[in-house]
C-alpha cells in the first residue's frame, strides 16, 4: 500500500471519494489480493477506533431496550409458563408438581401431582390469560410495547389499520405503525407513511400493505394495489425489501413505484433495485434508473390442485405442449442483461469483457432465426454457459433498434460494427461481439455458428482481453433516443406468447416434425399493454359480470393481441399481421356460473387472418380472473389452436400446419425488450385510464 | 468482586434463570453487558451492528437457557452465541454487498467472516480492550489527531484545515498512527 493508496482509502473512509477514484479502488480490490486484505484491515481498525472511543453506554438503558424487544415478541413471562410456551415450562411444571410431593415419597410420585394442584395451576393460568386480554382490550397499544416503525403522515378516504391480535380500526394522521401491522385502503383511500430514517411510502387506493422489520432491515408486503417509495440510503447489510405475491424487490436507497395485480410491475425513478421472482430469489435482475421490470408467478396449468380450471381440455393440452421445456430454457440460465450502458459499467467494475448477442428482433424475444439456433446449440452447451456466465458480462440486444439509435448507445454500437467490418467486410449487424467495456472489439462471429466455433471465439476474446490495456471509464450516456429505445409505459403489463407447431396425438399434442427431421422449437414474442389497455380488459370483465352486461372482449384489444401475438415465431421473426389481414375475430367473456367463483370468466372465440403469403384460422379459449374488491385483474391467459399456412422464412414448412399459441403475463421480463410491433407507430390503442 | 467470585455469581444467576427467576436474567444482562459489548465490537463496524448482535445474543439466551450445560463457562456459551449471530449478520451483509456489487463492503465482510471463523471463543482479552489500552498510550499529538477524527468526527478536509496540513499528508499520518496501534494490539495479544 503506497501513499496514493493510503489517501484513496482515507477518502473512502471519509465518504469523500470521487467516482473516478472509486472505480480505481474497485479495480485494486478486484485484482490485488494483498491490497484487498490491507484495505479490509484498515477499514476495520478505523471503524473499531470509532466504536471504542464512544462510551459503552449504560447497561440499564440496554436492559430496557432489550425488554422492549422481548416484550414485542413474547407473552408476559407468567403467561408463557401457564401456557407451557416458556423456556422454563418444564421447571415450572416440576415446581408445581414438586410442591405436592410429600417428604419421603419416591421420586416417581412427582410425575403424578395431586389433581387439585393441576386444577389450581389451570385456573390461575386462565385468570392471567383473561387479565392480559382484558388489559389489551382496555388499553390498546400499551400491552405489546412493540417499537414504532413508521407514522402515518397523510391520510384521506377510508383506511383501516389492523395490528396483531387487535381489531381493525380506522386510521388517522399521526397513527403509529408497528411490526406486523396491516394497512388496507378503500376505493377513495390514500395514505402516506414516514419511517424514522426519512423513508416515505405512499399507498394508492385499494392497496393493502403489511409492515415488518428484521433488526434494522425494514420490509413491506404489498398484497395488491400500488405504492410509490422514496427510500433513504439504508445502512450496508440492511437493505429494505418490498415483497409481493410474485416477487421481492430489494433496495438500498432509491425512488420507485410498485404495482401489484396479476403481475408485479416495478419502475425505478432513481437508483438501482434488485427484483427477483419470489420462488427463485437467485434469479434477480437489476433494474436501474428509468427502467421497469415485471415478475409474475409461472404456474403449472395442469396442476390438479387447481381444481377450478375451466379451460377446455384441448386448451390445457395445447398449453402443455407449447410451453418451452427445461432443456429449451437452458439458454435463459445465462444472466443476460438488456441495457448496453449498464452492461459496460458492470464489465468495467467486474474487470470482464462484454459478450454482445445481437439479433434482428430481440434475441430474448421473437428472435432472428440464427438466434434460435444459438439458444438450442451454443447456449445449451454447459461448458459455454459456464464460460459466458463466469468470464463475460453477457448482454442481449435487438439490432434493429440499436442500429437506428441516434444517441451515444447507437454511436457506440456503430463503432463496434465498423471494427468488425474492417476485418470482415460482409459482417452484418446480427452476431456475437466480444468487446472491452470501452468498445475495443476482441473477437466476433455470426449468430448460428457451431458450438465449437463459439467456444473458440470466446476463448480468443479472453486471451486478447488479458493483454488489452485497462479500459477507460464509461461516460454518461447522455440524452436517449426515446423513439428507438422504447420503454414499457408506466403501469404497463408485458404478456408473452409462446408458439409451437404441433401434431395431434389422441387427446394430447406434441411438437410437429420439421423438414430437417428435428421437432418444432418453441417461439415467443412479447406484447406490451399500456396501463389504459390493461384497465380496459378489467372494465370489460367487470361489465361482463353485470346482468345483461356486454360480454364482448374489447374489439381493439382483441385485434392488437391477434396482430402481435398470434404469429408463427417458431422459425424466427414473423412480422405482425396488418390490421387489414384480420378477416374476423370474435372473443367473448363468459362469467363463471358457479357462485363460488365470483370474478372468474372464460374467454372463448375464433379468429381468421390472411395475408398474401400466410393465413391462420384458430379457435380461442382462455381464462380471466378479476377481483372486484381490489379492482384488479388477478389472472389472465389465452390459448389459440388452428391451421397455419404459409411462411415468413424459407426454413418453414409452407404446408398447412397445426399451430398452438399460449398467451399470458410474462414471468420475469428485464427492461428494454421491445416487441416488433413497436417498430411502427400506433402500437398502443388511444385509451385513457 | 474478584474474577473468580464474579464467575461464580454469573453461574449462580444462570442457574437461577434456568429455573425461571426472571430477575436473574435481568441481572445477567447488567453484569455481562460490557463484556459482551466489547467482544462484539471486535467484529463490528457500526454501533447499530453491535446493538443488534448484542440484543440477538441475549434474546437467544432468554429462549435457549434450557439448553445451557455447565460444561464450560456461561460467558463462553454467550460468546459462542454472539459469534453465531455475528456470522449470520456478516453473511447477510456479504450477500447484499455482492448483489450491489459493493467491492469495499465485500472485502470487509470476507475479512470479518474469516476472522470470526478463526478466532477462538474463549479468547479472554478482547481486541477492543487492547485497542483502548493502546489509544491511551499514543503520543500527545497523535492522540489529539485521533480525538479530532474519531471523537469530534471531523471530516478529513476540516481536519486538514484545523491542523494546517494537506489532506494527503494527514491521510498518511492517520495511516501511520493506525499502523502503530495495530502493532501495539498485536504485542498485547
Amino acid at each position: 500500500v503506497n501513499d496514493d493508496d493510503v489517501v484513496m482509502i482515507e477518502r473512502y473512509l471519509d465518504a469523500d471519494l470521487p467516482a473516478e477514484e472509486r472505480r480505481r479502488l474497485d479495480d485494486r480490490l478486484r485484482s490485488d489480493e494483498p491490497f484487498r486484505a490491507a484495505f479490509a484491515d484498515e477499514f476495520r481498525l478505523h471503524r473499531q477506533i470509532a466504536l471504542v472511543v464512544r462510551p459503552v453506554g449504560r447497561a440499564e438503558d440496554f436492559r430496557k431496550r432489550l425488554q422492549l424487544r422481548l416484550s414485542a415478541s413474547t407473552l408476559p413471562l407468567g403467561m408463557e409458563q401457564a401456557l407451557g410456551t416458556s423456556p422454563h415450562a418444564d421447571s415450572a411444571h416440576q415446581k408445581a408438581a414438586g410442591a405436592g410431593r410429600r417428604h419421603g415419597d419416591p421420586p416417581s410420585m412427582t410425575r403424578h401431582a395431586p389433581r387439585h394442584w393441576r386444577r389450581t395451576v389451570t385456573v390461575l393460568a386462565l385468570c392471567m390469560l383473561i387479565a392480559v386480554l382484558a388489559t389489551w382490550a382496555l388499553f390498546p397499544g400499551r400491552g405489546a410495547g412493540t417499537a414504532i416503525l413508521a407514522r402515518i403522515t397523510g391520510i384521506s378516504g377510508s383506511a383501516q389499520l389492523q395490528s396483531e391480535g387487535r381489531p381493525q380500526h380506522p386510521v388517522t394522521d399521526g397513527d403509529a405503525v408497528r411490526r406486523k401491522d396491516r394497512l388496507t385502503l378503500g376505493p377513495d383511500g390514500h395514505a402516506t407513511m414516514r419511517f424514522e430514517d426519512g423513508t416515505t411510502i405512499t399507498l394508492a387506493a385499494l392497496g393493502e400493505v403489511t409492515f415488518d422489520a428484521d433488526g434494522l432491515a425494514k420490509s413491506l408486503e404489498l398484497r395488491h394495489g400500488s405504492l410509490t417509495a422514496t427510500v433513504t440510503r439504508q445502512p450496508p447489510g440492511y437493505a429494505m425489501s418490498f415483497r409481493t405475491p410474485q416477487a421481492v424487490a430489494t433496495v438500498l436507497g432509491t425512488r420507485l413505484t410498485l404495482v401489484v395485480d396479476a403481475v408485479t410491475r416495478l419502475s425505478v425513478e432513481e437508483g438501482r433495485v434488485s427484483l427477483a421472482p419470489r420462488e427463485a430469489p437467485g434469479s434477480a435482475v437489476i433494474v436501474a434508473t428509468g427502467q421497469s421490470a415485471q415478475a409474475s408467478v409461472r404456474r403449472a396449468l395442469l396442476d390438479p390442485a387447481l381444481g377450478q380450471v375451466t379451460q377446455p381440455l384441448w386448451a390445457q393440452a395445447v398449453v402443455a405442449a407449447v410451453q418451452p421445456t427445461a432443456q429449451e430454457r437452458l439458454w435463459e440460465e445465462i444472466p443476460w442483461r438488456t441495457d448496453l450502458w449498464i452492461a459496460r459499467r458492470d464489465a468495467l467494475s467486474a474487470h470482464k469483457p462484454l459478450l454482445l448477442w445481437v439479433g434482428q428482433g430481440h434475441p430474448l424475444g421473437m428472435a432472428y432465426s440464427d438466434c434460435l439456433i444459438d439458444r438450442a446449440t451454443a447456449w445449451a452447451d454447459p461448458a459455454i454457459r459456464r464460460l459466458v456466465g463466469e468470464r463475460f458480462v453477457p448482454v442481449a440486444l435487438d439490432g434493429w433498434f440499436l442500429s437506428r439509435r441516434q444517441d451515444a448507445v447507437g454511436r457506440f454500437f456503430a463503432t463496434i460494427v465498423a471494427q468488425a467490418q474492417a476485418v470482415r467486410p460482409n459482417v452484418i449487424t446480427q452476431g456475437m461481439y466480444c468487446i472491452t467495456s470501452d468498445g475495443v472489439l476482441l473477437a466476433q462471429c455470426s449468430c448460428g455458428s457451431s458450438s465449437a466455433h463459439v467456444q473458440q471465439v470466446l476463448t480468443d476474446a479472453l486471451r486478447s482481453f488479458a493483454g488489452a490495456l485497462p479500459s477507460a471509464p464509461v461516460p454518461d450516456s447522455g440524452p436517449t433516443d426515446a423513439i428507438h429505445d422504447p420503454q414499457l409505459p408506466e403501469g404497463g403489463v408485458v404478456l408473452v406468447a409462446y408458439a409451437r407447431r404441433l401434431i395431434s396425438d389422441g387427446g394430447a399434442y406434441r411438437p410437429a416434425p420439421e423438414l430437417d427431421g428435428s421437432t418444432s422449437a418453441d417461439g415467443r414474442e412479447y406484447v406490451w399493454l399500456s396501463a389504459g389497455e390493461w384497465h380496459a380488459v378489467l372494465s370489460a370483465a367487470l361489465q361482463a359480470q353485470q346482468p345483461n352486461g356486454n360480454r364482448a372482449f374489447p374489439d381493439g384489444l382483441s385485434r392488437k393481441l391477434v396482430r402481435n401475438a398470434l404469429l408463427d415465431t417458431t422459425h424466427g421473426e414473423a412480422m405482425p399481421w396488418e390490421a387489414t389481414d384480420i378477416t374476423s375475430v370474435t372473443l367473448a367473456l363468459i362469467p363463471d356460473q358457479d357462485p363460488g367463483e365470483v370474478g372468474h370468466l372464460r374467454l372463448a372465440g375464433t379468429v381468421r387472418i390472411a395475408s398474401a403469403t400466410r393465413s391462420y384460422e384458430a379457435q380461442l379459449a382462455g381464462e380471466l380472473t378479476v377481483s372486484p374488491v381490489q379492482s384488479a385483474i388477478t389472472d389472465f391467459e389465452l390459448t389459440a389452436l388452428g391451421s397455419h399456412r404459409g411462411q415468413e422464412v424459407s426454413e418453414a414448412d409452407p404446408q398447412d400446419t397445426l399451430l398452438g399459441i399460449d398467451l399470458r403475463p410474462a414471468a420475469m421480463v428485464p427492461a428494454g425488450m421491445a416487441p416488433h410491433g413497436l417498430r411502427d407507430e400506433g402500437y398502443y390503442l388511444p385509451l385513457g385510464r | 468482586m474478584t474474577t473468580m467470585a464474579a464467575d461464580q455469581e454469573i453461574e449462580r444467576l444462570a442457574a437461577s434463570w434456568r429455573h425461571g427467576d426472571r430477575s436473574s436474567f435481568d441481572q445477567l444482562v447488567l453484569l455481562l453487558y460490557r463484556e459482551l459489548y466489547l467482544h462484539i465490537t471486535d467484529f463490528s463496524d457500526s454501533h447499530e451492528l453491535v446493538e443488534e448482535a448484542l440484543q440477538e445474543t441475549f434474546i437467544t439466551c432468554y429462549y435457549k437457557i434450557g439448553s445451557y450445560q455447565q460444561r464450560g463457562s456461561f460467558l463462553a456459551w454467550m460468546r459462542s452465541i454472539a459469534r453465531n449471530h455475528l456470522i449470520t449478520l456478516w453473511r447477510k451483509r456479504q450477500h447484499t454487498a455482492r448483489l450491489q456489487e459493493d467491492l469495499p463492503d465485500q472485502a470487509v465482510s470476507e475479512a470479518m467472516l474469516a476472522d470470526l471463523e478463526e478466532r477462538a471463543d474463549e479468547q479472554l482479552r478482547t481486541r477492543a480492550d487492547a485497542l483502548t489500552h493502546c489509544l491511551e498510550r499514543l503520543p500527545r499529538r497523535s492522540r489529539q489527531l485521533i480525538e479530532s477524527r474519531y471523537v469530534q468526527q471531523l471530516p478529513l478536509r476540516e481536519l486538514a484545515q484545523h491542523f494546517q496540513t494537506p489532506v494527503a499528508v494527514l491521510s498518511v499520518t492517520l495511516h501511520r498512527i493506525r499502523q502503530a496501534l495495530r502493532h501495539c494490539i498485536e504485542s498485547r495479544s
